[in-house]
């Protein structure tokens, strides 16, 4: 029960409820559930060229030979990358950050894998950076600074627009985004 | 120590994740200095999206020990549009402050006052003088400040640990030193740059400071691009 409540949201109770579902009516399950965990702890890595998790030595975005080269789209976390591919049409590659820039809790480019990020697009193929951090303060400062690692390679960089959430009502957004949303405005095809 | 506060104003420095939903929220407040308080539920979308840094900000917390509650927050005002290098200086004036300022401090306004200038030049002036001014607040702020009636003396001064003030032919010019203690932010105080450091370090000791490393690295990078520009162009 002590270890199941190393998971986000498992307190004593549903501890309790989730061990004896498994020692009682889910042996099968509880033997695959450790099998699985076992082996993703010991097979799976980070992807050499994106960071992502991967059970080689490339994961299967990277590998694959239909993505386009000339998008890189550098995200925060590899949920991030899930959530781009189930909702979006984007097909070119990603770069993973494991997080983001934050002085103030000591994680400067090192722990973020910026120079292999700079590795990346040094390679002639890259023709734009898609900067899809989160719009937080450290979000933001972590873009300018890979905005800046791309200028310095002489590549375009785009940012990720934020403004109001789609269906939403102008209402109810808080001020930040809004304002956000008024300077970010476009012309109206 | 029991504290209750309405209604105060108030920045945040820096904000830490705890357990699922709530935060623990570094801020700097008007009336108390620098508190520390744990916001329930402060992750959560609606909150997350208040309780950044870098924006005004009322709260109402209670505070029994070191740690305190938040128990109300609402936007004082609009925040500054802060983008690219201006607010990696802007996370340089929080830490410093989260490094230097001390907790729970009710002389702190001067403090709190010299901030709100930063924050309301930044957007628009160019950033480094609005530093320097700051750095020489809080300095004198925890009790370094220069003294004035020495600068008559000489043309230009360095910065002794021990002695305060040292004329210096190579040092800084007193009429930049002048400007410094009369409250300028321009251009004319940018020659204390090194003396201000000087003084900082003497009071952070050997742990650099993370932003500053940051903001060296990134004018470096643009500088390259200059050059860069410079030679193809």
């Amino acid at each position: 029960m002590a270890a199941l409540r190393c998971l986000p949201g498992v307190g004593q109770k549903t501890a309790q409820r989730m061990a004896f579902q498994l020692l009682q009516r889910e042996r099968g399950g509880a033997r695959q559930l450790a099998r699985a965990l076992d082996q993703a702890l010991d097979e799976l890595g980070h992807c050499r060229d994106c960071r992502m998790f991967s059970q080689g030595d490339l994961c299967p975005i990277c590998a694959s030979d239909k993505r386009d080269d000339a998008l890189l789209c550098v995200v925060e976390s590899p949920a991030d990358v899930a959530a781009l591919e189930s909702h979006t049409d984007y097909r070119g590659r990603y770069f993973v950050l494991l997080g983001r820039l934050s002085p103030l809790d000591g994680i400067g480019p090192e722990e973020l894998g910026l120079a292999r990020l700079a590795e990346r697009m040094a390679d002639a193929a890259v023709q734009e950076v898609i900067v899809a951090t989160n719009p937080t303060v450290e979000g933001e400062a972590t873009a300018h600074y890979i905005a800046e690692l791309a200028r310095a390679a002489g590549i375009a960089v785009t940012r990720i627009a934020h403004g109001v959430p789609v269906g939403g009502e102008l209402e109810y957004v808080d001020g930040g985004t809004l304002a956000h949303a008024l300077s970010g405005r476009r012309q109206v095809e | 120590m029991s504290l209750r506060a309405s209604a105060e104003p108030a920045w945040i420095l820096h904000r830490r994740p705890l357990r699922e939903t709530s935060l623990i929220l570094d801020v700097l407040t008007r009336h108390y200095g620098r508190i520390s308080l744990v916001s329930r539920g402060g992750r959560q979308a609606r909150a997350g999206g208040v309780l950044q840094p870098f924006r005004p900000l009322k709260l109402d917390f209670v505070q029994k020990s070191e740690l305190g509650t938040l128990s109300r927050f609402e936007p004082d005002g609009s925040a500054p549009q802060l983008s690219g290098t201006r607010l990696w200086c802007g996370f340089y004036v929080n830490e410093l402050i989260l490094r230097l300022a001390a907790h729970n401090d009710n002389q702190a306004s001067v403090l709190f006052d010299a901030y709100l200038e930063v924050f309301e030049r930044l957007p628009e002036q160019d950033p480094a003088p609005l530093l320097r001014q700051f750095e020489y607040r809080l300095l004198s702020h925890l009790g370094y400040a220069l003294q004035e009636d020495v600068l008559s003396q000489a043309a230009a001064f360095r910065w002794d640990p021990s002695r305060g003030l040292v004329a210096a032919s190579s040092g800084v010019p007193a009429a930049a030193l002048q400007a410094l203690l009369e409250g300028a932010s321009d251009a004319r105080i940018n020659p204390c740059r090194s003396l201000l450091g000087e003084m900082l370090r003497s009071q952070l000791g050997p742990k650099p400071l993370q932003s500053a490393t940051m903001l060296r690295e990134l004018t470096s990078l643009q500088g390259a691009r200059a050059a860069g520009s410079g030679a193809t162009g």
